[in-house]
């Protein structure tokens, strides 16, 4: 009963946010609404009793789009105070209506694929549940993304590099240079004294998410977010100082991933198929260097695209 | 009742106490430098009532660790946090508020 009354209040305050978020005129007050609506979600992920999903919406979806959206709007203010207004004038009505028409037209079809399955019908809890004790994997989570739904999450990785390498041919030639304020002590203390916290609680949640919730997305989430505010406070540039490294970095996860994916093919087995034997370390290895690959895209993607006041200014006819 | 369960039900009570103490100074106060004195204050103490609460209904001493460190992650992120607001709305020229009699 209690609990019920905490759910409904979730759900009442989940679509205020996103209702907030939406119809806002101020950009920098739809930012905050959205940051919420994050983190409300991932209270909602938590009582779905998703805890993986919670931690990762809470670290990427509300931490680091948050950032970059900030760091977009702070970027519109800047320009020359109207900016954002400009933005505003300049979306074309057909724009909306075409936006409006397509987020009701999903939100249908959504409705539509909730509605019209059975409650009974076959559910993949079982099959993901003997998988992993196949797999020897105790987390299903983990057995299900590195395992039997190995080539999914392959794709996926892919596809996070092609998007922070299309961040990073956006950006002009120029190194960026991101700390815009003269850096707080107390900040600094704080960032500095945090920094190797958020690295163990990294390294932790790859190792935890063999057996219980974590895995490389929560864990290199987590590593980019600490970049990032490292990055802010400008204690580290990493694609500015080791952009050779950063690359390689970037590319790892994907590579490593690749790798562990066609040794079985050569040892004259199925894509993917791990040695039995090896599956536990092999999954262990790919989760590592994936996570430091998605770390380093999480903070690429912010680093990358983050523009100083003077080149907003300068790139402005 | 025993006494540790009335200790929990009392430090309960005073957490909701300064958490609805902070919301109304944060929805009441006339600057933003009272605000955020109102905010981080009650939601300290309304977090460390709370923590205290569930540290003495809870046994397990790594439960308790635990509670004891998201207390003071949240009290080291919520003062720099508010002193980062404070220091950029000063630097804004954000008007602050005199008593007038």
């Amino acid at each position: 009963m209690n609990v019920a009354v905490l759910d409904v209040m979730l759900c009442a305050g989940l679509v205020w946010c996103a209702v907030s978020a939406l119809v806002k005129r101020d950009l920098f007050a739809s930012i905050v609404m959205f940051i919420s609506f994050g983190l409300l979600s991932a209270l909602a992920w938590i009582r779905l009793a998703a805890p993986d999903i919670a931690l990762a919406e809470a670290a990427i979806g509300a931490g680091a789009t948050g950032a970059l959206l900030l760091d977009a709007a702070g970027v519109l203010a800047r320009g020359d105070g109207s900016a954002a207004e400009d933005a505003e004038r300049r979306t074309p009505r057909s724009a909306n209506v075409l936006g409006t028409i397509a987020a009701g037209a999903l939100f249908a079809a959504l409705a539509w694929a909730l509605l019209s399955t059975p409650l009974d019908a076959p559910r993949l809890a079982a099959a993901a549940l003997t998988g992993a004790r196949e797999v020897g994997i105790a987390n299903p989570v983990t057995a299900v993304l590195l395992d039997f739904r190995g080539y999914d999450t392959l794709l996926e990785v892919a596809v996070l590099l092609l998007a922070v390498m299309g961040v990073m041919a956006l950006r002009s030639g120029a190194p960026v240079s991101v700390a815009s304020h003269a850096a707080d002590p107390l900040v600094r203390l704080l960032v500095g004294s945090l920094a190797p916290a958020v690295l163990l609680a990294a390294a932790y949640l790859v190792w935890a998410g063999t057996s219980s919730p974590g895995g490389a997305f929560q864990s290199g989430a987590l590593l980019g977010a600490g970049v990032i505010v490292l990055g802010l406070e400008g204690m580290l540039q990493p694609m500015r100082v080791h952009p050779g490294a950063s690359r390689l970095l970037l590319a790892a996860g994907l590579l490593a991933f690749v790798a562990a994916a066609l040794e079985p093919v050569a040892a004259g087995r199925a894509l993917l198929q791990y040695a039995p034997y090896a599956r536990k370390g092999v999954i262990l290895a790919v989760e590592g260097i994936l996570a430091l690959s998605i770390a380093t895209t999480v903070a690429g993607l912010f680093l990358a695209s983050s523009v100083t006041p003077d080149r907003g200014k300068a790139g402005r006819p | 009742m025993s006494v540790a369960s009335f200790a929990a039900g009392a430090c309960f009570a005073a957490s909701a106490f300064f958490f609805v103490a902070g919301t109304v100074g944060l929805l009441r106060f006339p600057d933003v430098y009272t605000r955020l004195h109102a905010l981080t204050k009650a939601d300290n103490l309304g977090i460390g009532f709370l923590v205290l609460a569930l540290a003495i209904r809870s046994s397990d001493p790594v439960t308790i660790a635990k509670l004891v460190l998201i207390w003071l992650a949240v009290l080291v992120s919520s003062a720099t946090a508010s002193n980062l607001i404070a220091a950029a709305a000063y630097q804004d020229g954000a008007p602050w508020w005199r008593n007038e009699q």
